[in-house]
């Protein structure tokens, strides 16, 4: 998929999102329990809420569809680039880390976290020092768990 | 008054408490003029650090943070025309282009001055407002309280930014992910899928944090492969008298400044929006009303003092409704609203009976603040525009860690963690689509209340509606509410019907 098709439609596709997300929701409203103590029970604002989000989303998607038929095609270069397989693998780096933190132990989950992360989001113009960057990693991961350990009494895992 | 003036004034007069005021200019500062870091950063990152604090003490670094942060904008905005934080954003129309014509010094003089000038204002109006607001609200029930959340809640619809649909969609979100966990009425489970976690409901912090710090973590790893280094414009105050400005412009500008920081205050306190918007609406009211429009951006005074006034008035604004109602004016204050809830205070009217030193404590701490910007910003500022150049890639991974320390600082729990990842996935979606995030934190905080006084108004007049009709302040809420629909419907059929024309 080109990057121009994905700007062109991405006001319906959010659209589309919106309206899923707000019928899977209001679904749930069948599932919670009924209460009769109260004149409304615990589902009356979650189906208003749904209600009002299935509205606003199909309002979304008329307007997307009315904005990508005015979409006028940039043929320019893109003023400014976009790495979205960098946020993959930068949120990838992020779920790992939270998820072996356990594990491992705050501080070494911690100084590998920073080492990759620095490099994920460093500009590719610019070089890297990669002494600098494992003592960075290393000293700060310490020093926070010292800190926050020590001497905030902050259980942190590990 | 005086009385609790002393109070406050015997909690944070002493030498702690002042380097805390000092260093949590200097940081917001710092956090203000890096762009990509806001003031709601940084309270996220100096959070967990609170939650072994006194509660004194961790107010009055939070909310000198507050303070540092809005004003730091304005260095990056002047020196490199790109806005250390959205409150800056219309500093650049005239301070980059004044430093472009050599008054870098005199833009940054008067964007220092007027920021506390409009901290200053604000925190007068703040000192006077929000103790009698907290009187009327005392006697607040559940019908008052109903109808101020239905009118808060209208305000996102017509302040969110270029699409109404969206900034709705963004604040209807928000009421549905905070309906996630125990109804406060009945107790009964929604949504919860059998998690015990879940029951609780997400905590604000966690939310606040993904939203807005991981979401920018995301957003800068995606550009930033292919980011430009940022060239900060040489800037010498040496033999520069005073702040850089005489005073005949000082008085010139007397009704600009008035006007702005008096906007920037009305917007701080409307539930939120923050300084983010009052820098934009009051540098165009400035221009608007001036003998001399078209030289607007091209580097004078006026622009300066339009935006500088109005986003950090817009501080003081914003505290009126968090102190007086519990209800925050902006994104920071929904986070102050957090770091109290940590600390067992509750923001409300029965602070000012109940936590009086702290009510005080942050009054004072505003105006200490406010002394301790103006001159840390002025004469830090090499200190300051060095910082710039420190490489983000260090910074953001620093934050980061910061950020999950926070979450997980909040009840011990992984859990936290994850609701932080979970909606820092959604503030990355919701860029990617140009839905803002502010009106979503609204809504996650105004919905409940909203919900729990309409149940609980329901209970007291036996299930009839009316009764939020016939209390007089109840009423004239709902009707401000129907009011605010009305004008923001027709604004936008109005901007719509123009915007066709136009094509």
């Amino acid at each position: 998929m080109s990057r121009q098709f994905l700007l062109r439609y991405k006001g319906i596709a959010a659209g589309i999102g919106i309206t899923i997300f707000a019928i899977a929701y209001l679904i749930g409203t069948l599932f919670i329990r009924r209460t009769t103590f109260v004149t409304i029970g615990a589902e009356f604002m979650p189906q208003i809420y749904g209600y009002i989000l299935l509205f606003l989303g199909a309002c979304q998607i008329y307007q997307g569809i009315k904005e990508s038929k005015r979409f006028v095609e940039d043929t320019q270069k893109p003023k400014e680039r976009k790495d979205i397989k960098n946020v993959l693998v930068t949120f990838v780096v992020i779920i790992a880390y939270v998820a072996i933190m356990n594990f491992i132990g705050f501080m070494i989950a911690s100084a590998m976290l920073l080492f990759l992360m620095t490099i994920l989001l460093k500009p590719a113009n610019s070089k890297l020092n990669y002494v600098v960057t494992i003592i960075f990693s290393v000293v700060l991961s310490i020093g926070t768990y010292l800190l926050f350990h020590n001497v905030m009494y902050l259980s942190l895992p590990g | 008054m005086l009385e609790s003036f002393a109070i406050g004034a015997q909690a944070i007069l002493d030498p702690i408490s002042l380097l805390i005021i000092i260093l949590g200019v200097t940081l917001g500062i710092v956090f203000g003029a890096i762009p990509g870091l806001s003031a709601t950063m940084a309270l996220a990152l100096f959070l967990p650090i609170t939650y072994r604090m006194t509660p004194i003490s961790g107010i009055i670094l939070l909310i000198s943070l507050y303070i540092g942060g809005i004003s730091g904008g304005l260095i990056s905005a002047i020196l490199t025309r790109i806005p250390g934080t959205p409150s800056s954003v219309a500093t650049c129309f005239d301070g980059y282009p004044m430093t472009a014509k050599g008054e870098g010094p005199k833009a940054l003089g008067v964007g220092i001055v007027y920021s506390f000038i409009g901290t200053i204002m604000s925190t007068i109006v703040l000192i006077f407002l929000a103790p009698w607001l907290a009187k009327i609200a005392i006697k607040f029930g559940a019908y008052e309280y109903f109808s101020v959340a239905l009118f808060s809640l209208t305000m996102m619809a017509g302040l969110s930014g270029k699409s109404m649909i969206k900034g709705l969609i963004s604040g209807f979100m928000g009421c549905i992910f905070a309906t996630i966990g125990m109804d406060s009425i009945g107790s009964v489970q929604r949504y919860t899928f059998g998690s015990v976690q879940l029951s609780s409901g997400f905590n604000i912090l966690p939310v606040l944090i993904g939203l807005f710090a991981i979401s920018e973590i995301l957003i800068t790893a995606e550009k930033a492969k292919y980011a430009t280094k940022l060239d900060a414009v040489q800037v010498d105050i040496k033999g520069i008298k005073g702040f850089g400005f005489t005073w005949k412009e000082f008085i010139e500008q007397k009704w600009n400044m008035l006007i702005s920081g008096l906007m920037g205050i009305g917007i701080g306190i409307l539930p939120g929006i923050g300084g983010g918007v009052a820098n934009v609406m009051a540098y165009g009211a400035v221009k608007n009303r001036s003998k001399y429009p078209e030289k607007f951006g091209t580097g004078i005074i006026d622009g300066v003092v339009a935006t500088e006034t109005s986003n950090n008035a817009a501080i003081g604004g914003a505290l009126v409704p968090l102190l007086a109602l519990g209800i925050p004016g902006d994104t920071v204050t929904a986070m102050l609203l957090g770091g109290l809830t940590i600390q067992g205070i509750a923001p409300g009217p029965l602070m000012f009976t109940q936590n009086v030193d702290i009510v005080y404590a942050i009054f004072l701490t505003m105006i200490i603040g406010a002394f301790s910007m103006l001159f840390i910003e002025f004469y830090g500022l090499r200190g300051f525009a060095a910082l710039l150049k420190i490489p983000k890639h260090y910074l953001l991974p620093g934050i980061f860690l910061f950020c999950i320390i926070g979450s997980f600082g909040i009840g011990n729990r992984l859990f936290d963690v994850w609701t932080v990842l979970l909606f820092g996935v959604l503030g990355f979606a919701f860029h990617k689509v140009d839905i803002p995030p502010s009106p979503f934190i609204l809504g996650f905080i105004i919905g409940p209340i909203m919900e729990t006084n309409l149940r609980r108004g329901l209970m007291f007049s036996q299930g009839d509606y009316t009764a939020f009709l016939t209390e007089p302040i109840s009423a004239f809420f709902l009707v401000a509410a129907a009011l605010s629909i009305t004008l923001t419907v027709r604004k936008n059929v109005k901007n719509a019907k123009k915007s066709r024309l136009q094509n």
